[in-house]
């Protein structure tokens, strides 16, 4: 196969830094008030100092880095990683649940590592499954249309991971993993037929897990009307309102929110948005939405031009990785879909995961320069 | 090509998501923002509330009665006192405030936005606390109660509360006038209560309360509650009770009761009779037996009716029998045949039960319904009684209704009977309120006149007031005469009925209702003295006769009535004084009783020694006779003992001596200095005693 190097994608380079930009001016704006008039304690690790956006501007310079290599590294080259990065994340996720090892943060055991330096292997997860699942599907393009050996071996290897994020338990990011392996799976040509049954049994896996933990439905169905159970869960989605309602056209102002100011929880990370609707108002937040829509576009691009198929449906599973976790949290503050925790990505404050979503976008990018135009 | 189809596909999906996307977000910050912001405001804001001014009472005078003054609150804003400063601050707050330093502590640590911490304080102790400027502790005005004449009026007034709510009398009854409306300093604070800064907070003035303005003059009170100060001392009475009411209008020109309370300080009061009745306006919330008084409404019943008239005869044996029941005249011997005037003059009892008997039950319960008696008089004060009537009248309680005696009437529902008599025979409703105004002075409300119902016509009242002025003029009302006005009225000595039933044999309400000039009422007077039991005696015309002349005479004169001898000279007749020496105050007090002087007893002793005026001099009706108390000197001869006179002067010295029929031989000038013989010695009565005086 003949590949032509060009200059990378000059358009998705553009959005991206764009909203990394966004993102740091509101992290710090989102975040001053409660870090001035906080102390550090083991409840409020991050709440004192400017931590979180001095943290956020060193994982955005290291995230850089990591875009840049990114690029850099030919595409074509991860393939041998492949299955490396499967097998290394199913461990990493079963070490998760081993006591001692993994971490524990806002009551969830989600995170491996030495303080500070953590992270999550669900974050990881989405990633290698999508090269895994890239690189096995691009290697049985023509098997697609059967059942037992096209469809079934990568349902299997996303059901083990999603299983295992399932026991965290962090059902956000399980239907993420999940909706990114359905997009590759479409993608890579899966029938018809089989993705409407594929869609029926996801429906049924979600009722049964609603089934199991009756405290989801609750959840699944105060979105609809929060004042319902103002002060438990629904009180993150009136807060997010109160923030978005206020806000108007035009917002507030920079810096000039109010509900930042210990009224929403998590305002600088998976509340974000709400935040920057009140101050920059419907201007600030379809920007922001609008934005990821033009990654969304240029990322489907290059994966509509990418010279092979493990370049297309790896670009497809990175473009889906970003841009779905984007509508997720999206939908969320809005009030749209039961509430998950999804940060919104290249905004939201949080290191590893920004580290992550950057890596995919420099292989974005990477595909970019081998374009067929 | 399929997977080119495919990711077009998807990315359709994709492009339609964020434009639901934005659309939603429109929906939430575009169409639902103003409703969200309005919830969000309510989340975000705390109120600092700002107490408006209470409005200011006036007299009909436009004199202040009640007023409102600034006075600083001091308030703890919890969130912004620093946790490890708390008990420092408590502790100078309490230092300042004289108050226990763990209380304060508790009050400044409350999880509220904001407490008092102590309300409306002395300018000098929120000047104090400022100056320490402690964090979180701030100030909000509020305003302060003064009554400016103290005790003046104070039943009627009433008090307002420590938060300037109205809580009894006038401050009660017109509270949703003079409260205002309370305004609020608005500001956003985060979600632990502090204050967000640079926010601009909103501020809603308090809009101040309505002023009222009253027909009470203040002049004329004055004079009412003097006379009641004098009621209360010369007869040691339990209370008393008095109103003056312009009988054209309705108009109360002075309320007023003792004991009484000063509003500035309700609670003394409180404390002094242990009972918060002293609060109570006797006045509207009183009720007691009326007797003669009441004798009126039999009287304009029995006009009305035709049964009686001025000069039918009728003849008082002392007694008249209803039912087998014998029942007495105050004057047991009676008075033997006189006219209907003169029942009403002598205020026979037997000659009303006469007239009642002839109207009959029906026709008297009609009259006192027409008089507004058992119903409220509908006056702008809270607290109104309405008596008690009969609620099965037989020939025994018709008798003693007639003169009086069985109903339960209210001093109000008095002086508005009254007035009715004096106005032509309209039931006016009392008011105390004349107008309302803004703080512009632009009127609110304006009060006008109400005729409750004709009571009779103005023929039948003329009649009636003619025989009244007969009572005052020659009858059992010369007590109140005043010289040179046409005045009439009707005594009353009620007694007071015993729980279980009977009366008590020395508790007696003395009062007296009137009215002048006759030809031109300008004043109605009612006094009630609950249980004299002083030196005078407790006969309407001997107790409240002559604090109606007093008050009357002083009001008249201020509403510049001037009086008009030559209209009452003719009718008038002047009064020959008896000898009264030898005699005891109460056979004196009986011996005047009928002529219409009053007494005025001075010194201490068992007999009368000396009266002015002499006996034989002829005064008019309602003069006083000062008599002058004392034992009989002994007479001459008779061994006595010689009193202590060193360091008396020279006139209380010869009047000590000569009490015991002594003389004194006076040597220098000054105070007495010694005495011969000393004092203890025996010597006979006539002797002389040498005193010396030095300066």
């Amino acid at each position: 196969m003949k590949r032509r190097k060009h200059a990378p994608d000059f358009v998705l380079i553009v959005t991206t830094l764009l909203l990394l930009a966004i993102g740091i001016v509101m992290v710090y704006s989102a975040s001053e008030y409660v870090s001035r008039n906080t102390t550090r304690s083991a409840e409020n690790p991050e709440g004192y100092n400017y931590y979180v956006v001095r943290r956020q501007l060193i994982w955005v310079a290291l995230g850089l880095v990591v875009m840049w290599v990114g690029s850099k590294l030919n595409y074509w080259r991860l393939a041998v990683l492949a299955k490396f990065g499967y097998i290394v994340t199913v461990i990493m996720l079963i070490m998760v649940k081993i006591p001692g090892i993994g971490i524990t943060r806002y009551g969830a055991t989600r995170w491996l590592g030495v303080e500070p330096f953590v992270f999550q292997p669900s974050e990881i997860a989405k990633l290698t499954l999508a090269l895994f699942l890239a690189r096995w599907l691009s290697n049985r393009m023509d098997k697609i249309k059967t059942f037992t050996q096209g469809l079934l071996p990568p349902l299997v290897y996303t059901g083990i991971i999603c299983g295992l994020v399932m026991l965290q338990p962090d059902l956000g990011t399980t239907i993420v993993i999940f909706s990114i392996a359905a997009v590759l799976i479409f993608v890579a040509g899966a029938r018809w037929k089989h993705i409407l049954v594929l869609g029926v049994a996801s429906v049924a896996a979600i009722l049964v897990l609603i089934y199991i933990e009756p405290y989801r439905l609750e959840r699944l169905l105060s979105f609809r009307n929060p004042w319902a159970d103002p002060l438990d869960t629904g009180h993150q989605l009136i807060q997010s309102y109160y923030a978005l309602g206020p806000g108007g056209l035009f917002g507030r102002g920079l810096a000039q929110s109010i509900q930042k100011r210990f009224y929403l929880p998590f305002p600088h990370t998976d509340f974000i948005l709400a935040i920057i609707g009140e101050e920059l108002g419907f201007v600030g937040t379809s920007l922001v939405t609008l934005l990821f829509g033009v990654f969304i576009w240029r990322g489907l691009r290059i994966a509509l031009n990418a010279p092979d198929n493990f370049g297309v449906l790896l670009a497809s599973a990175l473009t889906a990785t970003v841009g779905l976790q984007a509508i997720i949290n999206i939908a969320v503050v809005t009030g749209s879909i039961p509430t998950t925790g999804i940060p919104l990505p290249l905004i939201s404050a949080g290191g590893s995961s920004l580290i992550f979503t950057l890596g995919a976008i420099g292989v974005l990018l990477n595909i970019s320069k081998y374009s067929r135009e | 090509m399929q997977t080119r189809r495919r990711i077009g596909f998807a990315m359709m999906v994709f492009m339609l998501t964020i434009g639901a996307l934005v659309c939603r977000l429109a929906w939430i910050q575009l169409i639902k923002g103003p409703e969200l912001t309005r919830r969000a405001v309510a989340q975000w804001m705390r109120e600092i509330p700002v107490e408006p001014k209470r409005g200011i009472i006036y007299d009909s005078k436009g004199n202040e009665l009640a007023i409102s003054a600034s006075a600083d609150t001091v308030v703890a804003l919890p969130a912004q006192i620093p946790k490890e400063k708390a008990p420092e601050i408590a502790a100078e707050l309490a230092r300042i405030l004289n108050k226990n330093a763990e209380d304060v502590l508790k009050t400044i640590t409350q999880k509220k936005a904001a407490v008092y911490v102590a309300r409306k304080v002395d300018p000098e102790v929120a000047r104090e606390i400022r100056e320490l400027a402690l964090p979180g502790i701030t100030f909000t005005e509020e305003s302060r109660r003064y009554y400016p004449y103290g005790n003046l009026a104070s039943q009627v007034l009433g008090f307002a509360g420590v938060d300037s709510q109205g809580l009894y009398g006038l401050e009660l009854q017109y509270d949703e006038y003079l409260r205002g409306k309370r305004g609020y300093l608005q500001y956003p604070t985060d979600n632990q209560g502090q204050e967000i800064p640079n926010a601009t907070p909103t501020y809603v003035p308090p809009q101040p309360g309505y002023n009222i303005h009253l027909t009470i003059d203040q002049v004329i009170q004055h004079i009412v509650e003097r006379e009641l100060d004098n009621l209360m001392v010369m007869h040691n009475a339990e209370s008393v009770t008095a109103i003056v009411m312009d009988p054209n209008t309705g108009k109360i020109l002075a309320m007023a009761n003792r004991p009484d309370f000063d509003p500035n300080n309700y609670m003394a009061a409180v404390e002094e009779y242990g009972s918060q009745s002293v609060w109570q306006n006797q006045a509207i919330s009183g009720g007691f037996e009326p007797g003669s008084t009441f004798k009126v409404v039999t009287a304009t019943a029995g006009l009305e009716k035709g049964v009686v008239r001025e000069d039918s005869v009728y003849y008082d044996k002392g007694y008249e029998v209803v039912a087998g029941h014998r029942i007495h005249c105050w004057r047991r011997t009676g008075h033997g045949q006189e006219t209907f005037l003169q029942v009403m003059q002598n205020s026979c009892n037997p000659g009303f039960i006469d007239v009642g008997m002839k109207l009959g039950a029906d026709t008297m319960l009609e009259y006192l319904q027409k008089f507004g008696f058992g119903q409220k008089t509908g006056i702008d004060l809270p607290g109104e009684a309405v008596g008690v009537m009969f609620n099965k009248v037989g020939p025994v309680e018709l008798a003693t209704l007639s003169f009086g005696q069985g109903p339960s009437v209210t001093p109000i529902q008095q002086a508005a009977a009254m007035a009715a008599i004096a106005n032509g025979g309209k039931l006016m409703q009392p008011y105390v309120v004349e107008r309302i105004t803004d703080q512009d002075g632009n009127i609110i409300e304006q009060r006008e006149p109400r005729v409750v119902q004709q009571v009779t016509s103005p023929e039948i009242a003329q009649r009636v007031a003619l025989m009244l002025e007969s009572v005052v003029a020659e009858g059992g009302g010369r007590n109140a005469y005043i010289p040179g006005f046409r005045v009439a009225g009707k005594t009353g000595t009620a007694q007071v009925p015993k729980p279980g039933g009977g009366y008590y044999p020395d508790k007696y309400i003395a009062s007296f209702s009137g009215f002048a000039p006759v030809d031109d009422p300008k004043i109605v007077v009612f006094i009630a003295v609950h249980n004299p039991r002083g030196k005078y005696g407790y006969y309407g015309s001997q107790v409240a006769g002559p604090a109606f002349k007093s008050m009357a005479e002083d009001i008249l004169y201020y509403l510049d009535v001037r009086p008009q001898s030559e209209a009452t000279s003719g009718k008038v007749q002047a009064i020959e004084v008896p000898d009264l020496v030898g005699m005891t105050s109460t056979e004196a007090l009986e011996r005047l009783r009928d002529t219409g002087l009053n007494i005025r007893i001075d010194g201490q002793g068992a007999k009368i020694l000396d009266q002015t005026p002499r006996a034989g001099v002829k005064v008019p009706p309602g003069s006083t006779v000062i008599v002058h108390m004392g034992e009989k000197p002994p007479s001459a001869g008779e061994p006595v003992q010689v009193p202590n006179v060193i360091g008396l002067s020279l006139r209380d010295a010869s009047v000590k001596l000569s009490a015991v029929g002594l003389q004194v031989q006076a040597v220098g000038s000054g105070i007495a200095i010694s005495q011969s013989p000393a004092p203890g010695t025996v010597i006979p009565a006539g002797s002389m005693v040498r005193v010396e005086f030095k300066p």
